[in-house]
Parts: C-alpha cells; structure tokens; sequence
C-alpha cells in the first residue's frame, strides 16, 4: 500500500460524493476495493497519493462528508 | 392514438430515459455499492448521480436523504408503518389516494386515530380546517399535493407551517406535482416527501423513493423491510445511516438510472416550463369541455389552483362506455372510474361511478387536445 493513502466511507454513496468532490477540488483520487486489513464495512474506498490524503480530508471535512476511517492514520 | 393517461403513468417516455436504462443494463450490469470493480462502482456511480438530481430538484442539500423505493405507495407506507404507534393521532385530507387511505385504515384498527379533514367539492383544502383538527396533539399530517382525480392543488406550505405550530411532522404524497409544480423541501417546511417515478419525473414504472426533511431524525423512523445494502456487511443489525437504513435488497439499477435520467430531462426543460405547456392544454381542456352540452366539468376552473388532471361526467352516461369509445372509436386514451380514491369521488359527489379522467403531459399537443374535445362531442352527443 506504500505510496497510496485510503480513505474509507459508510456506504458507497458518501464514497461516490466523495470522489466528485474531491475531483471538483482537483485532488486525484479513484474509487477501489477497500483493502480488507481496513475495513470489514463499506467496499468501496477512494484510494489517493500518500501527499494528497491531508487536502483530501480537510476538503470532505469542510464539505460535510463523514470519513469513517483513513490509513495510514499517523494522528 | 393520442394518449391522455399521463396521471396514470407518463407516456411516452424521454429517449434519454429509454437509452439510460438500456446503458445500465449493456455497460453497468454490476450490483451499486456491493463489489469494488468496475462494473460496481460504474453501477454505483450511476445510482448515486440519480440521487443526486432527485436531490437537486427537492432542493435537498444532502443526497444522502433520498431513499430510493419502488414506487410512492412504499414510500408513504414506510413513513405511516414506521413512524406511527399505537396512540398516535394522524390528520389527513379529503382527496387522498389510497397509497394513504389503505395503511392509515389499517393502522387505525392497531389504535392509531386518524381524522380526515374534509375538503370542498372542488377538492380544495381549506388550511383553516387543517388549523382546527390539530387543536389536539397530532403525530403526522399526511397531504396530498394534488388531487389524481381533479388535479386540485393542497397549500401544502401553509398547511405545513400551521402543522409544525401545533407540533405535527408532515408528509407530502407528490405523486401528482413531482416534477410539475416547484417542490423546495426546505422552504416549504417539508419533513417527509414521497414521489413516484414514472409519472412527472418522466422515469420508469417501478422506482420512486422517500426524502427525508433536515429536521427527521432517521431513529423516529423504522424500515419497512430490512437486509442487505451493501454496508456494514459485518453486522446483523440493520445500518442506522441514510439511505441504507431504507434500502435493503438490491435496487432497481436500470430503472433508477432510467429515472436519473428522467429528473435530468425535468431538470433541463424547466419546471417552469413544462407547467407552462401543461397549463396552457388545461386551459383548451376546460374552455372545450364546458362548451359541450351535458358535461360537468370537475375541480377548480382556475389554472393556479389545479393541475393538468382533468375529470368529467356527462350526465347518467356510463363513464366506462365513454371511455371504451373514446379508445376504440377514436384511439384516445384515458382513464375512467375512481382512479384508486374513493374518498375523492365521495368529495366530489361522484362515487360510485367515477369520472372520466383526462391527463395531458409534457408530450401532449394543443392539436391533441383539440382532436380529443372533437372526439369527446361526439361520444356524448345524444
Ligand atoms: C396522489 C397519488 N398517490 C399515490 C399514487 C400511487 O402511485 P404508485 O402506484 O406509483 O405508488 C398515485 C398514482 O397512482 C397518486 O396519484
């Protein structure tokens, strides 16, 4: 997962929301499988750079979308 | 053949609509929000940007309050089954369909009072009314936003506004205006919307879907049906977050797509505009339909007050002669009887025979009309 950041969602439509606001927000990210080491939940992710993931989640923040977990977690 | 049935379902539909659905089905086939290729996220993707146009015509800042449903019918049980207890008062109206009057029957025989105000004979709600049957404590108040029978609009937001006074939730059925008439969830105070696809949302039959108001707190609410949806898929306890909570089983893809696309085309034409094209036939309808000798027009005559739902009786005549040489003489297609709301009728005075009812679309023509008034002389000329 070196390189990558995840960032992970209740359900597939916050991911969705989440990857139209993101692009709208021109930070790169794609919707993938979540890795199952992360999340038993929803399994969809919206995979990003590693340097992206703290744009990215000061944006879905700012715009109302509920993260329900990110990794790699270094808080 | 001139298809005036659009209070029914709307016909034809958008090629958009037609193409969309096909599109899900050749190049989506996967299940939304189940898996994590690409046919699932395509899958996904496409139901969630349906979400958000629904959203975007309610003025509903979070997509996440749509629940899409099969059809209003559910999504009005939803709210009745899951939001009313034993006890519980609910307030309704005079014209509603029985997609109302059947679960609110029901849920009185489990000791739910329900009161129904009456309305005028036009079908007119008067909110005074309203105002005096909430002098007791009321759970819900359940409105119908336009008469399939009459076309009658209800002042929805004025009703709202007096129920929230008094402490009542309400839910708006929209199976006549969505798509028709301007529905803005939070400037009219709305807590519970129920629509239907397939009629002015120009989607397919079998879709539709409950928007939560910002006020409800998805816990006063209990599914209907409760399962899979794709989240949380390690518990065995239904998610409590929208719009899973609502959406068990695996939805409707083409027809939601086919929907999306539908809203799209609503969104695109102009809800402004098409109430325009449908008033102006209501004008034709009624200037038409009085002019001939022994038909009594029914519901209000001014265009603000109504949509393009109109019924008639022509004297004693059987309506359902009416309508069977409507279609077989002149190819014209309506629909005639109690239109699913007998409370209606009674309202009207025209239980238990019904009215023949007429219903033009978006895709209508004042050529159309025009034909079918020369059709209807004829069939009840004596
Ligand atoms: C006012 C009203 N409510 C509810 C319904 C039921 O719609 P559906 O059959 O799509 O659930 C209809 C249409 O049939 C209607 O006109």
């Amino acid at each position: 997962m070196s390189g990558f950041a995840y960032l992970l969602f209740r359900n597939s439509s916050l991911a969705l929301r989440a990857e139209k606001i993101l692009r709208r927000a021109g930070i790169p990210a794609r919707l993938a499988p979540a890795p199952r080491q992360l999340s038993a939940s929803c399994s969809l992710a919206l995979r990003c750079d590693l340097d992206s993931l703290e744009r990215a989640r000061a944006r879905l923040t700012a715009a109302g979308v509920d993260i329900a977990g990110f990794h790699p977690d270094r808080t | 053949m001139i298809y005036l049935d659009n209070a029914a379902t709307s016909w034809p539909k958008p090629p958009e609509v037609v193409q969309a659905m096909a599109g899900f089905l050749e190049r989506a086939g996967g299940n939304p929000g189940r898996a994590g290729h690409r046919l699932s996220i395509e899958a996904a993707r496409i139901v969630y940007d349906a979400r958000e146009k629904v959203a975007e015509l309610f003025g509903v800042p979070d997509p996440m309050r749509v629940a899409f449903a099969a059809n209003v019918t559910q999504a009005i049980n939803t709210v009745l089954c899951g939001l009313l207890r034993p006890g519980d008062r609910v307030v309704t109206t005079g014209i509603e369909h029985n997609a109302v009057m059947r679960p609110l029957r029901k849920l009185e025989r489990e000791g739910i009072q329900v009161v129904v105000v009456p309305c005028a004979p036009d079908g007119r709600l008067d909110p005074s009314a309203a105002e005096r049957a909430l002098a007791e404590k009321t759970r819900l108040v359940v409105l119908n936003h336009a008469s399939n029978v009459t076309g009658t609009i209800t002042p929805i937001g004025e009703v709202a506004r007096i129920a929230h006074r008094h402490g009542a939730l309400v839910l708006v059925d929209a199976a006549q205006t969505a798509g028709l008439l301007p529905i803005d969830m939070s400037a009219l105070e709305l807590d519970f919307l129920a629509f239907t696809g397939h009629k002015g949302l120009y989607g397919p039959p079998g879709t539709g879907g409950l928007v939560l108001g910002e006020r409800v707190d998805p816990a006063w609410l209990a599914p209907l049906i409760r399962g899979g949806t794709g989240s949380h898929s390690e518990y065995e306890e239904q998610p409590d977050f929208l719009p899973d909570k609502y959406e068990s089983g695996t939805p409707n893809g083409p027809g939601i797509a086919g929907l999306g696309a539908g809203v799209g085309f609503v969104l695109s034409r102009g809800i402004e505009a098409i109430r325009a094209h449908e008033s102006s036939l209501t004008a034709l309808l009624l200037d038409g339909l009085a002019a001939i000798p022994g038909v009594t027009v029914h519901g209000p005559t001014e265009l603000a007050r109504r949509t393009a739902v109109v019924s008639f009786t022509a004297g004693g005549r059987s309506v359902s002669e009416i309508g069977l040489r409507l279609d077989d003489e002149y190819g014209i297609l309506c629909r005639v009887g109690l239109h699913c709301a007998p409370l209606m009728h009674r309202t009207l005075g025209t239980y238990p025979e019904g009215t023949v009812r007429v219903a033009p679309g978006v895709f209508t023509s004042q050529a159309d009309i025009r034909a079918a008034l020369v059709a209807v002389r004829k069939v009840v000329s004596p």
